[in-house]
């Protein structure tokens, strides 16, 4: 399976986009008013949170159709979107605590979505673990789809149960100044297309992969 | 063959195994014991109020006693080659994993019998006056948590080494139930009930998802 | 908006408004991060690309 030209087309889209939003995070949206400069990691700090849940949705449904029709196709898709998922929930991860040193004067601060995404980086880091401990064969990827599909599973019961067990929240809906819209839409675009940038790469690889090894075998 | 038999008799047979061979069980209810021993030790009893503050560390316990004996599950039949005789028994997929879960069910069960007579003896904690809404708790967490085990230790049984994975897949997927059941737990030995009815309802959300997808996953999960 | 007004409460009690050298952290972070991938990926390509040669 070839995706050479959709990856390149990709590539661009993500590279004009970045550089669009990054250009707009610097240099045009203005500063919020009380949390000062800090406050534009938002731009790709959200962002990367909403690629993480998307890709890991996908994951999840790569996973299903996986051990539905066992083509090894799905297999490769699935562990592309879990493991760029999990780069981009790292991203969150990291950059989450820099903008709550400034804001909050801690670097971590037990906050429900912040500590949610920690919960999701154990789940898929344990999946890749998982992966990890295994060889190449059919049976690491059966295994590992039911793995992905018991962690999407419990991605809403992780959601209540530390909104219930937090106390701090962030602001449950931020109004934003047109501006700064404009900004959020530019860069949120780019995270994704970026996203699926990297996911399709590391896809493709993968089925290289998966075919150079199949050649030794024989 | 009727499928609530095949279930019945799976349990069964090796429940009367385990029993049998204690090794798991010894090292599990040990292991236990062990713990609240040395979790006593770590904390300055004259400082903190294991009645206020110490469910938390029941559960740990029984989350980390637990997993002795349910990484194990399938690892007698991966390593004895007797899972595919297992799997060529002519009955449905999930009644081998019904029969397993309610073996691991009936061991956390015991379980956590001893590790509250210890509780109640070593530590002092209040968890004689409610005893009957703490079973209640404890049960409804009890299946979560094997539900869970017996379809993760179904996956590791079938990597070379995997066993040593068994907590490090299973840990993560069962932070909700534990922040429910220590904060459940904590509430019963308080006496105070407000909020414990959403968090009777997260365990009962994550039961039904745990036990009702493992029926369909359960086949994929373990194929020879 | 609770954030925010704990926001607004440090910087009352003396934290530097000024947290410019905060956000080209955040951002030097991404980028740190997605370098590392890249260089990941590249690393499993150079090996698939040696293997694939090897093989024919």
């Amino acid at each position: 399976m070839d995706f050479r030209k959709w990856r390149i087309l990709l590539w661009a889209i993500a590279a004009a986009l970045n550089a669009a939003g990054l250009y707009m995070v610097f240099f045009f949206v203005p500063a919020e008013m009380t949390m000062g400069e800090v406050q534009k990691i938002f731009y790709y700090h959200v962002p990367s949170a909403i690629s993480a849940y998307v890709l890991f949705a996908l994951a999840f449904a790569f996973s299903l159709l996986f051990l539905w029709k066992e083509e090894p196709l799905w297999d490769s898709l699935a562990h592309a979107c879990a493991e760029v998922g999990w780069v981009f929930i790292t991203v969150v991860l990291v950059t989450g605590p820099i903008w709550g040193r400034a804001a909050w004067g801690k670097w971590w601060v037990w906050e429900p979505r912040l500590t949610t995404a920690l919960v999701l980086w154990l789940m898929y880091t344990a999946y890749f673990l998982l992966r990890l401990f295994s060889g190449h064969d059919a049976r690491t990827a059966r295994v590992a789809a039911v793995m992905a599909i018991v962690a999407f599973f419990d991605v809403p019961i992780v959601h209540f149960a530390i909104k219930w067990w937090g106390s701090i929240v962030h602001p449950p809906k931020v109004s934003l100044e047109p501006a700064m819209r404009l900004t959020f839409l530019v860069t949120s675009a780019a995270v994704l297309s970026l996203a699926a940038a990297l996911t399709l790469t590391r896809a493709s690889l993968g089925f290289d992969e998966a075919r150079s090894l199949a050649e030794e075998a024989q | 063959m009727n499928y609530w038999r095949a279930v019945w008799m799976i349990f069964a047979k090796d429940f009367r195994e385990e029993v049998r061979r204690k090794e798991n069980l010894a090292a599990s209810f040990f292991f236990a014991f062990l713990a609240l021993v040395l979790f006593y030790f770590s904390v300055d009893p004259t400082r903190v109020d294991l009645g206020q503050s110490g469910a938390g560390l029941l559960w740990l316990v029984i989350l980390f006693a637990g997993n002795l004996f349910m990484g194990n599950t399938f690892r007698k039949e991966t390593e004895t080659g007797t899972l595919q005789a297992l799997l060529l028994a002519p009955v449905d997929r999930s009644a081998i994993y019904l029969g397993k879960f309610l073996v691991n069910l009936a061991f956390l069960l015991m379980l956590e019998a001893l590790i509250l007579v210890f509780a109640f003896i070593l530590l002092a904690m209040p968890v004689g006056e409610h005893l009957g809404w703490l079973a209640v708790v404890w049960f409804l967490v009890s299946i979560g948590y094997s539900a869970v085990g017996t379809l993760l230790s179904s996956l590791v049984a079938q990597i070379r080494g995997g066993h040593v994975l068994f907590p490090l897949l299973a840990f993560p997927v069962l932070i909700p139930l534990l922040i429910a059941a220590s904060s459940l737990t904590q509430d019963v030995m308080i006496g105070q009930s407000a909020g414990s009815v959403r968090w009777l309802q997260l365990v009962g959300l994550f039961d039904t998802i745990f036990l009702v997808a493992p029926l369909f996953l359960f086949e994929y999960a373990i194929e020879e | 908006m609770s954030a925010m007004l704990f926001a607004l409460a440090q910087m009352g009690a003396g934290h530097s408004p000024s947290t410019g050298g905060y956000l080209r952290g955040g951002y030097s972070a991404i980028l740190v991060i997605l370098a590392l991938y890249g260089l990941y990926l590249w690393n499993r390509h150079t090996i698939i690309t040696r293997r694939n040669k090897r093989g024919r």
